[in-house]
């Protein structure tokens, strides 16, 4: 039986996901002195892609119900809490990048419904947030 | 003979009046849930205006001086078809948003069916059925196509329009009051908790509206620190030149007062749209204890029941009605 995504847990992914990118705007306004103008302009453009994904799941969210996705809902938030504790102590801009793409990879994967490429997506944004391998699947 | 009759009188007359505070309870917690339900259509409408709002401080922010495209930004607000509208941000930003516009639309129906079949449980209430809105004939067909909402909601919007115009074109009285609070119970918690996800996704996006007016604040006055700094003459210290920073406050000043404009006016929004969804919450949770209670309305515990429900709805439709 397909498991379902409910218009509430669309909601959640979109308030992470809108939570990261307030944390990347944050950090680009707290680094503006340190950080270069192609630096800043690589943060402005990831910070946007991140919030506007946001945007596309409240709009996912507004409509009829996903298969497949509940299951991966809680791996969904691991990740994303561990990227937006990443962010706050960041110390390479490079990897605030790597971060927002891992994200919009995942936001890509969700909104196309495709299970496979979303479980991959969610491995690889771990792999940003930490640079170590995910942990554990339970 | 006459003391008898005069006693049937008063207890008659005692009867009637305890049966008016009896639909009065009921009828109030129906009327204020609803007058604030006609307020819903000015929330509805923002998603657009919010989500166009977000991407117009992103251009903003990325193209400062690029007149013609903030220029365009504004035509696309009020209309998206404007033949005029020829620039690339606008028009992502039209294609990005525009989805919302049909999703507006769609939750100003279901909602007009939740405000009309409380309505018409309150006027069932008063036995004082009459009338219904006109726009509720041929929703079924609309809104099942549109797969707007979750299913058990886009359903119940069907069901209660059905049973708002076979209540007014079958001529129910109040005894029919009963009944259907039970067979439709289930059918407006779903819708109500329905409209209180779509809520839940208005609110998530001012947050993203938010977020990208801050963006572009924090980056304006940054930029300007850098420009201002610029132009200030280094200091000549012992015939050496030092560097300096900018000390002039006050275009920050008149920026920043503008922020504080702009994050009170979302969070005006913030604090009306989560008491609409409280609202919702009390609506679904009003009509559950009507449907337990279903058999007994009359009974005065029942009356404070409803009246505590009204009470509640009355605060949030103020809190409500500060923002839309």
């Amino acid at each position: 039986m397909p498991e379902t995504l409910t218009a509430d847990q669309a909601n959640q992914l979109a308030a992470y996901y809108s939570g990261i990118a307030d944390a990347l705007g944050k950090y680009r306004s707290d680094n503006w002195e340190t950080l270069s103008e192609p630096q800043r302009e690589q943060l402005r453009i990831a910070r946007n892609q991140v919030r506007n994904q946001s945007t596309e799941m409240v709009k996912l969210a507004l409509h009829l119900s996903i298969d497949g996705l509940t299951g991966t809902l809680a791996r969904i938030k691991e990740a994303t809490d561990q990227m937006k504790t990443a962010i706050q102590h960041l110390h390479n801009v490079e990897k605030a990048i790597k971060i927002a793409a891992a994200l919009v990879t995942l936001a890509g994967a969700l909104i196309a419904k495709n299970p496979a490429a979303i479980a991959e997506a969610i491995e690889g944004t771990f792999k940003a947030a930490s640079d170590e391998p995910a942990p554990a699947n339970n | 003979m006459l003391r008898r009759l005069i006693l049937l009188i008063i207890m008659l007359s005692v009867l009637v009046q305890t049966a008016c505070v009896d639909l009065s309870a009921i009828r109030k917690f129906t009327d204020i849930s609803a007058d604030a339900g006609k307020h819903f259509p000015a929330l509805a409408n923002d998603y657009y205006r919010s989500c166009m709002q977000q991407y117009y401080y992103q251009a903003l922010e990325d193209d400062p001086f690029n007149v013609a495209n903030l220029e365009e930004f504004s035509r696309a607000l009020h209309n998206p078809d404007d033949p005029e509208i020829t620039h690339r941000d606008p028009i992502s930003a039209i294609e990005a948003c525009r989805p919302f516009e049909a999703d507006q639309k769609n939750l100003i129906k279901a909602n007009k069916v939740l405000v009309a079949y409380l309505q018409t449980m309150g006027e069932l209430a008063a036995d004082d059925l009459t009338s219904y809105d006109k726009s509720l004939d041929g929703l079924n067909k609309s809104f099942v196509s549109s797969q707007f909402l979750q299913k058990d909601a886009s359903d119940a919007v069907v069901k209660l329009a059905g049973v708002i115009i076979h209540a007014v074109t079958d001529g129910y009285r109040r005894k029919k009051l009963e009944g259907i609070i039970g067979e439709y119970n289930g059918d407006v918690r779903a819708l109500a908790f329905g409209l209180q996800g779509a809520v839940h996704s208005y609110l998530t996006q001012l947050r993203n509206e938010r977020g990208a007016m801050r963006d572009y604040y924090r980056t304006s006055i940054a930029r300007y620190g850098d420009f201002a700094s610029f132009q200030v003459r280094p200091r000549v210290v012992n015939g050496k030149p030092v560097p300096t920073v900018a000390r002039n406050p006050l275009p920050i000043m008149a920026a920043k007062a503008r922020w504080d404009a702009e994050e009170s006016a979302i969070q005006t929004k913030i604090d009306a749209a989560n008491a609409y969804r409280e609202l919702l919450n009390n609506i679904a949770d009003g009509h559950q204890a009507l449907y337990r209670d279903r058999h007994r309305l009359n009974s005065q515990d029942v009356i404070q029941t409803a009246l505590g429900y009204a009470k509640t709805a009355d605060d949030l439709v103020e809190a409500f009605k500060k923002g839309f």
